[in-house]
């Protein structure tokens, strides 16, 4: 924007000053042309004196007097039988026409301007022409110097109006590149007040995020709210039930609806964790996928020795010198799924199988799987669905998988692992930075 | 008979609970506010008192604060709160213990009882001995041949909990509802990798086990090592 607006005050302060300052320079080269042929005039009028009144040899000597005084024009006259006497002994076709026609006349000459003003003296009559050379102004003369003054003020304007412009530009720009930054952090960093600066519409928009800001804390402030109140809300009739069911005689009985209130429990808290899904995440959920990985792979790492399992970790180096892949999920969400992939192997495999857990950072995207060398899932089950299990669990396992992976944008897939058993891939889009 | 106080306002538990404590042996009397149960508290002095933080009148954990104030009777929390700030702050606060709803009648009294075994023995109340391994409860440390053991918090839990049953055999179970406070829910795998952990910690590995001994499709038992000849 601010480039935008230097660009376009350059442009305008420019073509202003080219229609300003081309007409001045051309007028002050007329007045200055106009007022050398006037003072042309006036030499052509006093060589006219001498010419008549005096003899040739006089005439020589007024000429190289007044041609010596460099004044930047030079007289010449020409006499009737050709005789020139000055610098300029050219006899051509339009001294000729001046003298025949008795016609004064001014010619752009190579020199310059050049007029030539027939006069007739005598006795005896006899027709002379006086020629007056003006040469064009030089370096150092009035006109250039008017010229190059134009030229400095041109210049002068033009850096001054660029000047402005930039500051203007930076005064668009500072406050809305403020705005910008401080609503990239909105989320990552400790809140802080908007900046509400600048021009006023700035300004206005800086309030209006303000406001939006507060509004969306207290929206999710009134959901941590609603979350404690719905996890008592369910959680307390769940108790008296339970403590009734405790109190039944009937043990038969008493085991079948402990066993519904268990499959009711596992809901509740299905729906308490994912009720709090913002609460972790916070307004912007990240991390580094590589990382969580890692600190997964150690944690689950003791239980595969002491099950005398093969554990291979592929997982790139951490920063200082390694990668990181920040993907759009809480570390709290992004452990938990692949907890539950690494405990579905320990569970659904037997002691001794292999497993591999491996972080894959791309371009702009990571790919975390988890495999074994276990059966492989079952046939015919969709595993992924909820309530549906290969392993008589509820099967809320790889639903919750799936739905971090959704959350995140990304995907889980499930394969058949190169060790021969199952294999769940879940590809994530991420911000991969290698250092 | 241990006399429990059971600060509740939820007009269905409170009963309930009433009653099935006072089936497994305890004299019980209850109140439905916050107020009422510290004035209670302070006339009856009861030997442990359940609390609800979720009151009417006074928050559970302001209520906490002004019992520690005038007596240090063993209190558990009861409540459907289970969020970790809730939990620390209660145990800061000054509670023996945390259960969270829904909990069952045996979980309750397991919980009482347990108290009370600390709270009863003078002197000795938050230090637990098995073999080279030395527990200090109220200082969350652990000792194994004088040398402090690193514990997580989970591990600390759970290495407390086999001590106070040191000897007996533990169903992963039982652990996930004492320990992990999840009666219903979790993973066996979840207790097996804290007690790998919990292993390596104490010198030890499933192949070659010291204290902690895995009883197949049973559970684990924490136990002085034999000694070695």
């Amino acid at each position: 924007m601010r480039r935008s607006l230097f660009l376009t005050v350059a442009a305008t302060v420019s073509m202003v000053l080219v229609a300003m300052l081309v007409p001045l320079g051309a007028m002050v080269y007329n007045l200055d042309r106009s007022d050398r042929l006037a003072r042309a005039a006036l030499e052509v009028q006093a060589t006219e004196t001498v010419v008549a009144g005096q003899d040739k040899g006089a005439v020589s000597v007024y000429l190289d007097q007044i041609n010596g005084a460099g004044t930047g024009m030079t007289t010449t006259v020409i006499y009737a039988d050709d005789l020139a006497i000055g610098p300029n002994g050219d006899i051509g076709q339009r001294v000729q026409q001046a003298r025949r026609t008795g016609r004064a006349r001014v010619d752009e000459s190579a020199a310059g301007t050049q007029l030539l003003v027939p006069v007739t003296i005598g006795p005896p009559r006899e027709r002379v022409v006086i020629r007056v050379d003006l040469t064009e102004p030089g370096v150092g003369s009035a006109v250039v110097r008017a010229w190059l003054i134009l030229a400095a003020l041109g210049v002068v304007l033009l850096a001054g109006s660029l000047l402005l412009a930039d500051r203007l530009g930076r005064s668009f720009v500072q406050p809305i590149r403020a705005l910008a930054k401080h609503a990239q952090r909105i989320g990552i960093d400790e809140r802080t007040p908007v900046p509400v600066a600048g021009p006023a519409e700035v300004a206005e928009l800086g309030t209006a995020l303000e406001r939006l800001v507060e509004r969306v804390e207290s929206l999710r402030a009134r959901e941590r709210e609603t979350v404690a109140d719905l996890s008592h809300r369910l959680r307390t009739p769940i108790t008296a039930l339970r403590l009734r069911v405790d109190g039944l005689a009937d043990t038969e009985e008493r085991d079948r609806l402990s066993a519904d209130l268990d499959d009711l429990e596992h809901l509740v808290d299905h729906v308490v964790h994912q009720a709090r899904r913002s609460e972790r995440e916070g307004l912007v959920p990240r991390c580094d996928a590589v990382r969580v990985l890692a600190e997964r792979a150690a944690f689950w790492a003791p239980l595969a020795e002491d099950q005398h399992r093969a554990f291979e970790v592929v997982a790139p180096a951490q920063p200082p010198r390694g990668v990181t892949a920040e993907v759009g999920a809480a570390p709290e969400d992004l452990a938990a799924a692949l907890d539950v992939l690494l405990d579905n192997v320990f569970t659904h495999t037997p002691d001794g199988a292999a497993l591999r857990i491996e972080a894959r950072p791309e371009a702009d995207e990571v790919t975390l799987t988890v495999e074994d060398a276990g059966p492989g899932f079952p046939d015919g089950i969709d595993v992924t669905s909820r309530g549906i299990s290969g392993g008589g669990s509820t099967g809320l396992g790889l639903s919750i998988v799936a739905s971090t992976a959704a959350a995140a944008g990304g995907s889980m897939s499930i394969r058949t692992s190169p060790l021969g058993g199952a294999g769940v891939a879940l590809t994530l889009p991420a911000r991969v930075t290698w250092s | 008979m241990p006399q429990v106080l059971i600060i509740e306002d939820d007009e269905r538990i409170r009963p309930l609970l009433m009653k099935s404590l006072r089936e497994r042996g305890h004299a019980v009397d209850s109140a439905p506010t916050g107020m009422a149960g510290l004035e209670q508290a302070v006339a009856s002095r009861p030997d442990v008192v359940i609390l609800d933080l979720g009151l009417p009148d006074v928050d559970g954990t302001q209520v906490l604060a002004m019992l520690r104030a005038v007596t240090d009777v063993p209190v558990i929390i009861a409540s459907a709160r289970d969020d970790d700030p809730t939990l620390v702050s209660a145990l800061d606060a000054g509670a023996d213990d945390y259960v969270v709803k829904p909990f069952t009648t045996a979980q309750l009294d397991a919980r009482i009882r347990a108290v009370l075994r600390r709270a009863g023995a003078p002197g000795k109340r938050e230090q637990l001995e098995v073999g080279g391994l030395r527990i200090d409860a109220a200082a969350r440390r652990a000792f194994l041949d004088g040398a402090e053991l690193g514990l997580t918090p989970r591990e600390f839990e759970l290495l407390l909990h086999l001590a106070e049953r040191a000897g007996d055999v533990v169903t992963k179970r039982e652990l996930l509802a004492d320990v992990w406070r999840q009666p219903w829910g979790g993973s066996d795998k979840t207790v097996d990798v804290h007690l790998s952990w919990l292993r390596r910690k104490l010198g030890e590995t499933a192949d070659r086990p010291r204290y902690l001994t895995t009883v197949r499709g049973v559970g684990v038992r924490l136990a002085a090592p034999e000694p070695e000849d």
